[in-house]
């Protein structure tokens, strides 16, 4: 197990351990404002057509979307206990969890691409590329707009995550973590419970309106 | 350190029951049409995103500095969100754009003949809709081109129905846009009227133009002349719907 030194700038361990934690809610922050422009928008127009958003919501699968929810929760709990093994020295635990948690991840894109891909095949995209006969009303296109738009984004950091959480991996499979230093794993851990309660939002937002 | 299995696996399972519960509860219409339905999944992924944030994130353990740092993003989020749906609130005169709107019977005559009920919608309208551009007294003062309706310069004609129908159409390659999906026929008949007004001495319409309006209304509907009834719901856009009949062929 490498000894972590702190690094010169910093006063003591415990001074960087709180900095880098607060320099991570900071970009939290971050996140929750971009991701709220995209909420706002949605609010915008679902008040100018609710019964558009009724429609359109129903041809999404709520049982997709269901499953990838609890994928999501199953992935935050093992990545919960790998901070809690790596803190009490058991890498070995820790390693699985995070590797499990990397998983779940990958079975949520897996899900999304069914998704995508049905909903590319019948054409419910976004905007002008919106040819659905399911389901004609002039104003449809926003609505997948603004799914493909909030979800897509979400991937994207569900994706980013697993390569975050696959580098504290090959991290700690070196040894790198202990109870006297684990904060990367720590950080990496806030960043995916906040695409989990992300998605915690977007789902009943986007799939149970129908 | 404590081990914190234990707390993980109990906040683990509340989180798996309550996204059963809000697919569940989406299925119950709560209230008239399912209006508390929003509120209550919104409460739900409120309590499981609070689970997140105190234990997983361990918010509940951590510092007073990222607990307000955390939720400051919140209420700045609530101000964007408030100031953004405010302004939804307030424009009673810009709606959105539907295909069809109106529901209530139509009278054509009643449209023709006008009343001073329609002069003051017409006029209320005019001033939300039209003086932008026309000006609030009508002399084309709004914006560079727009039509001078106190003297005779129209362009497709100063008659009741020529005005209606520029209206409603617009005109083509200016900066005159068509109302038909924005007012009703009514309002559209309501504003022509008033229009017509800024002149003391106003044109009539050419032979026929009368009969043919009423024809061409009656035949929107599926009752006959006389009392045209509009109904509600989206339609097919016409282009949409020509080209549909092409791709058909």
């Amino acid at each position: 197990m490498s000894k972590h030194v702190v690094a010169h700038h910093f006063e003591s361990a415990q001074q960087a351990y709180d900095s880098s934690k607060l320099g991570l809610w900071l970009f939290l922050v971050t996140e929750i404002l971009l991701f709220g422009a995209l909420f706002v928008a949605y609010i915008i127009y679902r008040g100018m057509y609710p019964e558009m958003f009724h429609e359109a919501a129903s041809q999404l699968n709520k049982w997709m979307g269901g499953l990838n929810t609890l994928v999501l929760i199953c992935s935050s709990v093992t990545m919960a206990f790998a901070i809690d093994k790596t803190k009490h020295n058991d890498s070995k635990s820790a390693n699985r969890y995070l590797f499990m948690t990397i998983v779940f991840a990958a079975c949520f894109m897996v899900i999304k691409y069914f998704e995508y891909s049905h909903k590319i095949h019948v054409g419910l995209l976004p905007g002008g590329l919106y040819h659905f006969e399911g389901l004609i009303h002039p104003k449809a296109p926003i609505f997948f707009s603004l799914y493909f738009m909030m979800t897509g984004l979400h991937g994207i950091h569900v994706l980013a995550g697993m390569f975050i959480l696959g580098w504290v991996l090959k991290r700690s499979r070196r040894g790198e973590f202990s109870s006297d230093y684990y904060t990367p794993v720590e950080l990496g851990g806030i960043y995916w419970h906040l695409v989990d309660l992300i998605w915690i939002y977007l789902f009943p937002l986007l799939y149970l309106i129908g | 350190m404590k081990c914190h299995k234990k707390l993980y696996l109990k906040v683990w399972i509340a989180l798996l029951v309550l996204t059963v519960v809000t697919v569940l509860t989406s299925e119950i219409h709560f209230g008239a049409n399912g209006k508390y339905n929003l509120l209550i999944a919104m409460f739900i992924a409120t309590v499981k995103g609070a689970l997140v944030c105190l234990y997983f994130m361990h918010l509940k353990d951590d510092s007073n500095e990222n607990r307000v740092v955390f939720f400051s993003s919140f209420f700045f989020l609530l101000i964007f969100v408030g100031l953004t749906a405010s302004d939804l609130w307030v424009r009673e005169s810009e709606r959105p754009m539907v295909v069809q709107e109106q529901s209530e019977a139509f009278d054509v005559d009643q449209a023709l003949a006008g009343s001073d009920e329609l002069m003051a919608k017409g006029k209320e309208l005019f001033a939300q809709q039209c003086a932008v551009c026309h000006g609030a007294e009508g002399k084309g003062d709004g914006i560079p081109g727009a039509r001078n309706f106190t003297v005779h310069e129209w362009k497709k004609g100063g008659g009741l129905v020529a005005v209606f129908k520029s209206i409603t159409t617009g005109l083509p390659g200016t900066a005159m846009a068509g109302f038909g999906e924005r007012l009703s026929v009514m309002e559209r008949f309501a504003v022509a009227h008033f229009v017509r007004s800024f002149n003391s001495n106003p044109q009539m319409d050419n032979p026929g133009e009368v009969e043919a309006i009423k024809t061409e209304l009656a035949l929107k509907s599926s009752s006959g002349a006389g009392s045209v009834e509009e109904k509600k719901g989206p339609r097919i856009p016409i282009d949409f719907a020509v080209e549909r009949m092409l791709q058909e062929k």
